[in-house]
């Protein structure tokens, strides 16, 4: 088994790479639409999700805060049963959108999502811009855009559970 | 450059129905195996073969592609506009529909299964809790209201049954640790997807000239990923 990236030592000749440059141009398009844009995409629309439910249950909050000072504040001079009622249950919605705040923790899952959105757009500047890229400069590039995109994605990703890298092969497992 | 073709769904403008309550609500039934209900009219597992739908136009095959495509992976529909390069890409896709793609839906299906089910016991606690607080206040108000004694009861009933189904999720919740599940089957999937495009990409660890080799290894890389996900498993439970 032969690694083309590994360095050749003086007695053996350099290997062939192991896609040509068109190939690897074809690749990185392919890596920058379904990898990178689709992952950008994704954070995207979730970062606007979650800010939408954030800020719209940060104004129901504030709606029900209002309202149960007004029925607190109106029970005790009122001899209503019905207010003493409604009094009651306000607290508990206002329970329900605290814990769902917390069970779905938006704002954190957009900071990290917009961190991750960062991440991915400095890993793009591997690449030339598309108007001045050489063929040849995919080559160069290529290596470099995986690296920094995957590490970003990794590290999105280890929120899951333990960090993971594929390592090179590894003997025990052959 | 290649067209843009990402799914519709990312460009819906947050709206109502994006609210949490509505779009995100766990559902009641949800299948853990892949292929999903929407799917398994299409695709028997018993038979399917995603190398040969790679190369066909059939409906059934077409519906693949979009499945592809809509969670970011390359579909045949995407190949269209470079047929020069096509027999070694076409190659590395089937070698990835083969051995990485049926170990990756099963990660993917198990990941929602076990993050609705999460989700759904969560939604049972708080709804739990906020029914029992609103049935409570409903007892002292029914009970100033010098209703029958009946009603009383029924709220007292209701009550415990909500307790009861609240203790049982709390049971349930306790001994299949559905979080921690999805949160490892996640991570196994998305594992899956870095090797996916590691292999496209040949860089390290396919950056390996002998395409045979190249095989074994990805064989070895995705059942790795599996027994990462098995022992840590073990280690939880």
């Amino acid at each position: 088994m032969q690694a083309a990236n590994s360095t050749p030592t003086p007695e053996q000749k350099p290997e062939p790479p192991l896609l040509s440059p068109e190939e690897v141009r074809l690749r990185t398009e392919f890596y920058l639409q379904q990898r990178i844009h689709y992952q950008e995409a994704y954070y995207q629309n979730r970062v606007k999700e979650f800010d939408f439910n954030s800020s719209t249950m940060l104004v129901v909050s504030a709606v029900l805060m209002f309202l149960s000072s007004i029925t607190s504040a109106w029970s005790a001079s009122a001899d209503s049963a019905l207010l003493a009622f409604i009094t009651a249950i306000l607290p508990a919605f206002a329970a329900v959108v605290a814990a769902f705040r917390s069970l779905y923790q938006w704002d954190r899952q957009a900071s990290i999502y917009q961190d991750t959105w960062f991440s991915l757009q400095e890993a793009e500047l591997e690449l030339e811009d598309v108007d001045y890229i050489d063929i040849d400069d995919y080559m160069m590039s290529f290596p470099g855009l995986i690296e920094k995109t995957e590490t970003a994605l990794q590290n999105e990703a280890s929120q899951w559970g333990q960090i993971w890298v594929p390592t090179s092969i590894d003997p025990d497992d052959s | 450059m290649l067209k843009t073709n990402l799914p519709e769904r990312f460009v819906i403008p947050p709206s109502v129905k994006t609210l949490f309550f509505i779009k995100r609500r766990p559902k009641l039934r949800f299948s853990s195996k892949w292929p999903p209900p929407e799917l398994s009219e299409f695709f028997d597992p018993r038979t399917w073969d995603g190398t040969q739908a790679l190369m066909t136009d059939k409906p059934e095959a077409r519906l693949y592609h979009q499945w592809l495509e809509r969670e970011g992976f390359i579909s045949p529909s995407l190949l269209k506009n470079a047929s020069d390069m096509l027999p070694q890409l076409r190659d590395d896709l089937r070698e990835l529909e083969q051995h990485l793609m049926p170990r990756f839906w099963k990660l993917e299906q198990e990941a929602k299964y076990f993050q609705n089910l999460h989700y759904l016991y969560q939604w049972i606690f708080i709804l739990g809790a906020f029914l029992t607080s609103v049935l409570a206040a409903l007892s002292v108000l029914l009970y100033q209201s010098n209703v029958p004694d009946v009603w009383i009861n029924v709220l007292g009933v209701a009550t415990t049954v909500i307790g009861a189904a609240t203790g049982s999720v709390s049971f349930l919740q306790t001994n299949q640790v559905p979080q921690k599940q999805w949160f490892q089957a996640r991570n196994a999937a998305e594992r899956m997807r870095t090797l996916y495009f590691l292999y496209i990409a040949r860089q390290s660890p396919f950056d390996i000239a002998d395409d045979q080799e190249r095989v074994q290894h990805l064989r070895r890389m995705t059942l790795r990923v599996l027994r990462q996900r098995r022992v840590q498993n073990r280690a939880s439970s």
